[in-house]
C-alpha cells in the first residue's frame, strides 16, 4: 500500500504543536507518538484481509497529505435540524465551535462537553487511550483534535437529547472522537451526526460503556459530501442488565465504512440495532456489525436495510458471536436489500459463530427488487411509476428512519432520503 | 360508448385465459360479470387496469375513444378508470392519505389543473371516509396494513369515492364480507352511481346484486361471455347454477 509515513509524521507534529499551544497535558505526547508508530507499522488495511475484501482504502491514504483540520470561519458549515431543547455540540472541521453549539459546560450532574476541555480531568488518559481495536483506532488516537465526552453518573437520567454534529467544510483530514460513559442505571440519548459540504477524509472513533442497568439510545447519522471518505468504528460495552438501542444511517460519502461492535458482557444485557444504507451513484458503503455475546441470558436484535442503485456497491457483514459461557443467548440478525437498477451490487454475509450449546440464534439476508404487485397497486390509483417507486423505497427506508426518537430529525432524514431518490429518479429505468 | 371490448384474447405464461371476450358499457350503466372460479374474471379486470405480464394476442379495448391498451396503468387511472382489487395489497410505510393525495394530484396534473390544496383535500377525504363509515384513524395508517378483509374492501370503495372514477371495475368487492359490511360497501357504491359513471361489478355470488342493482348481467365461463341478460339472469343462475348454463352454451 502506498502510504507515505512522512505525511503522517508531519501531520502529527502539527497536532502536537496544537496540543502544546492549547496547554494539553503532557501524557498526550508519548501516547500519540506510540499510536502513530503502531499505525504506520500496520498501515491501512488492505483488500487481502478478509474483513476488508470489498473495501479499498488505498485512495484514502493517497489523500493523507490533505491538510489536517484547521480552525476556519464557521459561517458556511451545515448544521442540521435539531430539537430546540437538545444539548448540541458542534465540531467544524474537527474543531469545537462554541459559537454553533448550544451547550459547552459541565452539567450540574455529569459531563456533556467537548473533549479538548476535558483532557486535564481525572481518567482522561484512560478514556482517550482506550480507543478500541478497530483498524484505524491508532490513527485516530494519534491525530484526534477534538470530539465529545458524555459522562452520566449513576442513577441519572438525561432528559435532553445530546446531538453531536461533526460538520466539515474543507477537503481536510478529520479525526472525530466520541466517548460516552453511563453509570449504573443511567439513561441518555445521543445522536452522532456527520455531515460535510466538501470532500473530507473522516476517521471517526466512538467508545461507549454502559454501567449496570443503564440505557443508551445511540443514533449515528452519516451524510458526508459525495467525494468524502468516512471510516468509522464504534465499540459498545454493555454491563449486566444494560440495554442499547442503536440506529445507524449511512447516506453519504464516496467510500463509507462502518464497524459497529457490541459486547454484551453482563447477563441480562440487550442490544437492538437498526441500520440503513443508501448507496447510489458510484458510492461504496460497507457496514460491519459484530454482536459478541459474552454472558448468559443476553439478547440481541439487529436489522439492516440496504438500498442500492446505479453503480452503488453495498456490503453488509454481520456476525453473531456467542461465547461458551453465554448460555441462553437469544440473538437474531437480518439484512434485507433492494437493488433498484441492474448495475447496483450488494455483497451480504450474515454469520454465526456459536460456542455455547443452549442458545437461540437466527440470521438471514434477502435481496430483491421492488414488489411488482405493490407497484401496480399504486400506479392503478394514478400515481406515476417513478413516484410510486420512490414511495416504496421510502417505505422500505422508513422502517429504520422511524426508529429515530426526535421528530425533527426523523423528518430531516426522511427529506434527505426523498431528495436522494428524486435525484435518482432520472436515471432509474424500469 | 365508454368501454368497448372486442374479441379479446389474452394469455399468461403461454396459457390462454381470455378466449374472445366482448363487452360494451355505456355511460352510467352498471354491468355485472358473474362466473365460476378460474373463468378469467380477475384476468379481465387486471388487463383493463394495465397489469403487466399478460399478453393480449387478439382483439381490442377502446375506452372513451382511445386504445386503452396503449396507456400505462397510471394513464388509465388518470383517464378515470378505477380497479377495486379482489385482493387489496398491503403496503407498509405508505400512508393511505398520502397515496390518495399523490393520486389526485397526478390526475390534476394530467388534466392540466393545479394541485388540490391541503385544506380542501382533507375535507374531501374526511367526508368520503364518513360516507364509508370508516374511522378517521384509518386515514393515517399504512395502505391496508393490518386491515381485516372487510376493512380492505371498504378502503377500496373509499378510494373510489375520493378518486371519483368514470369507470369503476370492482373485482369481488363482496367476497369475505359479512352482511353488515356488505351493506356498507354496497351503499357506498350506490351513493356513487351517476349518469356519467359506469360500474363493472365482478362477483361470484348473486348476493351482492340484491344490494347493487345492475342494468345488465353477463356470465363469463372459460374465457368468454356465454350469456347476457338483465338482472333476472342472476336469479336464474342462483337457482340453476353455472353448470346448466355452461352445458347449454356448449350444446
Ligand atoms: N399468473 C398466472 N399464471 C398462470 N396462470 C394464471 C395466472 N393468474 C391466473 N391464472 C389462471 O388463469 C385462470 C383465470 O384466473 P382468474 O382470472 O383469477 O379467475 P377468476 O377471477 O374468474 O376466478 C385460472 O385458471 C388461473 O389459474
Ligand atoms: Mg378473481
Amino acid at each position: 500500500m502506498n502510504l507515505d509515513p512522512k505525511n503522517y509524521r508531519a501531520a502529527l507534529a502539527n497536532t502536537l504543536k496544537q496540543d502544546a499551544d492549547a496547554g494539553h497535558p503532557e501524557w498526550l505526547l508519548p501516547i500519540r507518538n506510540k499510536a502513530l508508530e503502531q499505525f504506520l507499522k500496520q498501515g491501512f488495511p488492505h483488500t487481502k484481509l478478509e474483513n476488508w475484501r470489498y473495501t479499498n482504502l488505498a485512495p484514502m491514504s493517497e489523500r493523507s497529505n490533505a491538510s489536517v483540520a484547521q480552525p476556519v470561519a464557521v459561517s458556511d458549515a451545515i448544521v442540521p435540524a435539531t430539537d430546540s431543547d437538545s444539548l448540541m455540540l458542534v465540531f467544524i472541521n474537527g474543531m469545537f465551535s462554541s459559537h454553533k453549539s448550544s451547550h459547552s459546560a459541565t452539567l450540574a450532574n455529569g459531563v456533556v462537553s467537548n473533549m479538548a476541555a476535558q483532557l486535564d480531568t481525572d481518567g482522561a488518559e484512560d478514556w482517550l487511550r482506550n480507543s478500541g481495536d478497530s483498524d484505524l483506532a491508532q490513527l485516530n488516537l494519534a491525530m484526534t483534535n477534538d470530539g465529545a465526552v458524555v459522562q452520566i453518573p449513576d442513577n441519572t437520567e438525561l432528559a435532553e437529547t445530546i446531538h453531536i454534529i461533526f460538520s466539515n467544510t474543507a477537503e481536510a483530514n478529520v479525526f472525530p472522537r466520541v466517548i460516552i460513559q453511563l453509570g449504573r442505571n443511567a439513561k441518555a440519548t445521543v445522536v452522532e451526526h456527520h455531515i460535510s459540504n466538501a470532500a473530507c477524509v473522516s476517521t471517526a472513533i466512538t467508545n461507549i460503556s454502559c454501567g449496570e442497568g443503564s440505557r443508551i439510545t445511540y443514533q449515528k447519522l452519516q451524510e458526508e459530501h459525495a467525494g468524502s471518505f468516512h471510516v468509522a468504528a464504534q465499540t459498545i460495552k454493555l454491563a449486566k442488565d444494560s440495554h442499547c438501542d442503536i440506529v445507524n444511517i449511512d447516506l453519504g460519502a464516496a467510500i463509507a465504512r462502518n464497524d459497529l461492535r457490541i459486547l454484551l458482557q453482563g447477563s441480562g444485557a440487550a442490544a437492538k440495532v437498526n441500520g440503513l444504507f443508501l448507496v447510489d451513484a458510484e458510492r461504496h458503503a460497507d457496514n460491519h456489525l459484530r454482536l459478541e455475546h459474552q454472558a448468559p441470558h443476553t439478547r440481541s436484535r439487529a436489522q439492516y436495510a440496504g438500498v442500492m442503485a446505479n453503480k452503488g456497491h453495498g456490503v453488509f457483514n454481520g456476525m453473531i458471536h456467542v461465547a461458551q459461557t453465554a448460555q441462553k443467548t437469544d440473538a437474531a440478525l437480518n439484512n434485507k436489500n433492494l437493488l433498484l437498477t441492474p448495475g447496483a451490487e450488494i455483497d451480504t454475509k450474515p454469520e454465526l459463530e456459536i460456542y455455547a450449546d443452549d442458545v437461540k440464534c437466527a440470521h438471514g439476508s434477502t435481496t430483491g427488487q421492488l414488489d411488482a404487485v405493490s407497484l401496480f397497486y399504486l400506479r392503478s390509483r394514478g400515481v406515476p411509476q417513478q413516484i410510486a417507486r420512490n414511495m416504496l423505497v421510502q417505505a422500505f427506508a422508513l422502517e429504520v428512519v422511524q426508529q429515530l426518537t426526535s421528530k425533527n430529525l426523523r423528518e430531516y432524514i426522511q427529506n434527505s432520503v426523498e431528495q436522494r431518490l428524486n435525484e435518482l429518479g432520472a436515471v432509474i429505468e424500469t | 360508448m365508454l368501454l368497448e371490448v372486442k374479441d379479446l384474447h389474452a394469455s399468461i405464461g403461454g396459457k390462454e385465459i381470455l378466449k374472445g371476450l366482448s363487452l360494451t358499457i355505456k355511460a352510467g350503466e352498471v354491468h355485472a360479470i358473474m362466473g365460476p372460479n378460474g373463468s378469467g374474471k380477475s384476468t379481465l379486470a387486471q388487463i383493463l387496469a394495465g397489469r403487466e405480464g399478460y399478453e393480449v394476442t387478439a382483439g381490442s379495448v377502446r375506452y372513451n375513444g382511445v386504445n386503452l391498451l396503449d396507456l400505462e396503468p397510471e394513464g388509465r387511472a388518470q383517464a378515470g378508470l378505477f380497479l377495486g382489487f379482489q385482493y387489496p395489497v398491503e403496503i407498509p410505510g405508505v400512508n393511505n392519505v398520502y397515496l390518495l393525495k399523490a393520486a389526485l394530484n397526478a390526475r390534476q396534473k394530467a388534466a392540466g389543473k393545479p394541485e388540490i390544496d391541503a385544506v380542501s383535500f382533507m375535507r374531501l377525504v374526511k367526508e368520503k371516509a364518513a360516507l364509508m363509515e370508516m374511522d378517521q384513524s384509518f386515514l393515517s395508517r399504512s395502505v391496508n396494513e393490518g386491515f381485516s378483509g372487510g376493512e380492505k374492501k371498504r378502503n377500496e370503495i373509499f378510494q373510489m369515492a375520493v378518486l371519483e372514477p368514470t369507470l369503476a371495475i370492482l373485482d369481488e368487492t363482496d367476497s369475505g364480507l359479512d352482511i353488515d359490511a356488505l351493506k356498507v360497501v354496497a351503499n357506498g357504491v350506490n351513493l356513487q352511481r351517476r349518469d356519467d359513471r359506469s360500474v363493472l361489478l365482478i362477483t361470484h355470488y348473486q348476493r351482492l346484486l340484491d344490494y347493487i342493482e345492475p342494468d345488465y348481467v353477463h356470465v363469463l365461463a372459460n374465457g368468454k361471455i356465454i350469456h347476457s341478460g338483465d338482472k333476472s339472469l342472476a336469479l336464474q343462475l342462483e337457482a340453476e347454477g353455472y353448470d346448466a348454463l355452461m352445458a347449454k352454451a356448449a350444446g
